[in-house]
């Protein structure tokens, strides 16, 4: 393409474009712009208005001429997703622009869906590469996503009729995750990232792990099995404490002798000190697990940007054993809560979801859910389920008591209390901050009307149970 | 540009001239649509969709609707436009209520046929007893396809 054609395109280097609905968002622009004309405006509406109806004619089978307009936008969003996995694999805006004036937009679809197809095949490859490598870790969250959630996405991805959709099940966070992709895009991230984090913890002995992440759980009196944790976070900061104490990096246990060292070193850092210390622990951690791979070493050195806040809030609030996992020599196992093994099985799970999407009253609705659910995955997985309405949170929290309370708050502010300790206060955190999940929204909207003293025993909760570490 | 305009006017609206076409059948049974009751039967189409959330890209089941019925017994020029206004209604309804299982010439046909036969034109035997029992089994019979579905995919898991 010569850079003359480009040139009128200069403008959109300067518009913000949204990379979520990248297609539509360089359209709006490019029109707002006056870079295309009116006819040709019209002539790709009346195109694209041909291929939906096209799609939807394939999807109804022609036995339909009519939908449920929830069904018309899921085709639609899954052209749309199409088209974006084109016009997104362009040098530019400029370039994208070009092909669109140029080329039928059926045509630009049919190359997205290419590219889409080509995504999944990857993630399938990516998937096996995955499934020979698990680490012996036991999360279940780790290995229902990768065994269950991965497979059911690539068994089920639908990419004529929900390109954006992504079915399975997904629980295990990663480090780095950026949940507004979607579809097939997303799935890939995902397992590129899930690759780098596990081939990172293959360099450390799983039993160090193994003993690293029983600690973790007495830190927070959670079971880590159950519990939705990044194992490569907790391996990868204790490994950076561990250098910057000066032993090896592969060195996972960090001893109560060991974090007094730790806090003697920087507790008079001011914040660009502190930093470099950081840095340099990274930098060394790099070097002595012989990690090359520039993926990798990005990755490890994007956390810098997480664990630098992190750790300066902790030191300063005196609660940097909140960061650091320190080594325990009892052998108690953590206070149980909820109880793995009453687990409702898959059938049972799915049955339960659909009996809660066909009730129409509220409270049923509610009650289903607390007669049923006995184990906190399971709750976990029902506030994640997309099954439930703004009243019907309000309704399901007002019936758990301070300690399943406390429970969600520890999942939902698991930074804040890391970085705050037993300064960590509960209402000012459900005012301040806002989430990806809208159950976790929710949740700081119930606890901003709770009585004071409510509020304040369910903190008591939190911090009681770090205090009795 | 907007792409969810475009999505909005996927509906297609019939036009007058194509209803009163239907006339050409209607007639041999001494019904006649009159463009105000055209328009009016347009409207009913229109307000259904709106009801019942869906858009349509093919406007032809309207005048499929009128073709179909106007040979029953049980309509006459008084209660015709009423009557056609009714079954689109309950039409669109029920491809809700059969969560579109069921394509659009089987359920004319199936509401033609029990309209005339067990309901004796009672277009309210049609929407609360006749029609929810076939949407019931519809839906239990594809219930049953999907558990067992499941049941063969998690057997299938268990040896894998």
């Amino acid at each position: 393409m010569k850079d003359g054609c480009l040139d009128r395109y200069e403008v959109l280097k300067n518009v913000p474009l949204d990379p979520y609905h990248y297609t539509v968002s360089l359209l709006q622009q490019a029109e707002q712009h006056g870079l295309l004309e009116a006819q040709l405006i019209n002539d790709i509406r009346r195109q694209f208005t041909f291929l939906l109806k096209e799609m939807i004619t394939r999807y109804s089978q022609g036995k339909s001429s009519s939908l449920r307009i929830e069904t018309g936008e899921r085709l639609m969003l899954s052209v749309l997703y199409c088209m974006d996995a084109y016009t997104g694999s362009l040098s530019g805006p400029g370039e994208a622009l070009e092909i669109i004036s140029s080329r039928s937009i059926e045509d630009i679809y049919r190359s997205g869906r290419d590219i889409s197809k080509k995504q999944l095949d990857e993630c399938a490859q990516l998937h096996r590469k995955i499934c020979s490598e698990l680490l012996d870790i036991d999360i279940i969250a780790y290995h229902t996503t990768i065994n269950e959630g991965i497979q059911d996405f690539l068994d089920n991805y639908d990419i004529d009729f929900a390109a954006h959709d992504i079915p399975g099940s997904i629980d295990y966070p990663l480090l780095f995750d950026d949940m507004k992709v979607q579809g097939v895009f997303y799935i890939w991230r995902y397992l590129k990232h899930l690759e780098l984090e596990n081939s990172f913890c293959r360099l450390f002995a799983i039993e160090d792990i193994q003993r690293l992440l029983f600690n973790y759980g007495q830190v927070y009196q959670i079971d880590c099995k159950e519990a939705l944790i990044n194992i490569f976070e907790i391996v990868l900061t204790n490994a950076q404490f561990s250098v910057l104490l000066g032993k090896g990096a592969a060195e996972l246990h960090i001893t109560p002798f060991h974090y007094e060292h730790i806090i003697r070193e920087l507790k008079d850092l001011d914040r660009e000190e502190f930093k470099f210390r950081l840095r340099q622990a990274a930098d060394r951690l790099l070097e002595e697990l012989g990690i090359k791979g520039p993926l990798l070493r990005e990755y490890i050195l994007r956390f810098q940007d997480v664990i630098l806040p992190r750790a300066l809030a902790a030191r300063d609030n005196d609660c940097l054993d909140n960061v650091v996992v320190l080594e325990r020599y009892t052998d108690n196992t953590p206070d149980i809560i909820y109880d793995t093994g009453s687990s409702l099985d898959n059938d049972s799970f799915r049955l339960l979801l659909e009996e809660v999407g066909e009730c129409t009253v509220p409270a049923d609705r509610i009650q289903m859910i607390i007669s049923r659910i006995q184990s906190l995955g399971d709750f976990i997985d029902i506030l994640e389920a997309d099954c439930l309405y703004d009243q019907d949170y309000q309704i399901l929290f007002s019936r758990l008591g301070e300690l399943e309370l406390s429970m969600l708050a520890k999942i939902i502010f698991i930074e804040e209390i890391r970085a705050e300790g037993e300064h960590f206060s509960l209402l000012s955190s459900a005012v301040q901050y806002r989430f990806d999940r809208e159950w976790q929204n929710q949740y700081c909207l119930f606890i901003q009307d709770l009585d004071f003293p409510w509020i304040k025993a369910i903190e008591a909760r939190i911090t009681t149970s770090m205090a009795s570490r | 540009m907007n792409m969810l305009d475009i999505y909005r006017r996927l509906n297609q609206q019939p036009l007058v001239e194509e209803l009163l076409e239907t006339n050409h059948i209607s007639q041999k049974y001494g019904l006649t649509l009159y463009p105000v009751q055209a328009r009016d039967i347009i409207q009913a189409r229109n307000q259904a969709l709106q009801d019942y959330g869906r858009i349509e890209t093919d406007n032809r089941i309207i005048s499929q609707i009128i073709s179909s019925f106007c040979s029953s017994p049980y309509l006459s020029n008084e209660n015709y436009t009423n009557s056609i206004n009714e079954l689109i209604d309950i039409f669109y309804f029920f491809k809700n209520e059969t969560r579109d299982l069921i394509a659009d010439k089987e359920l004319l046909l199936l509401m033609k046929d029990l309209f005339n036969d067990c309901c004796c034109g009672s277009l309210d035997l049609l929407r609360y007893r006749e029609l929810p029992s076939v949407a019931a089994e519809l839906k239990q019979r594809a219930d049953g396809v999907n558990n067992l579905e499941r049941e063969m995919d998690n057997e299938g898991r268990l040896f894998r």
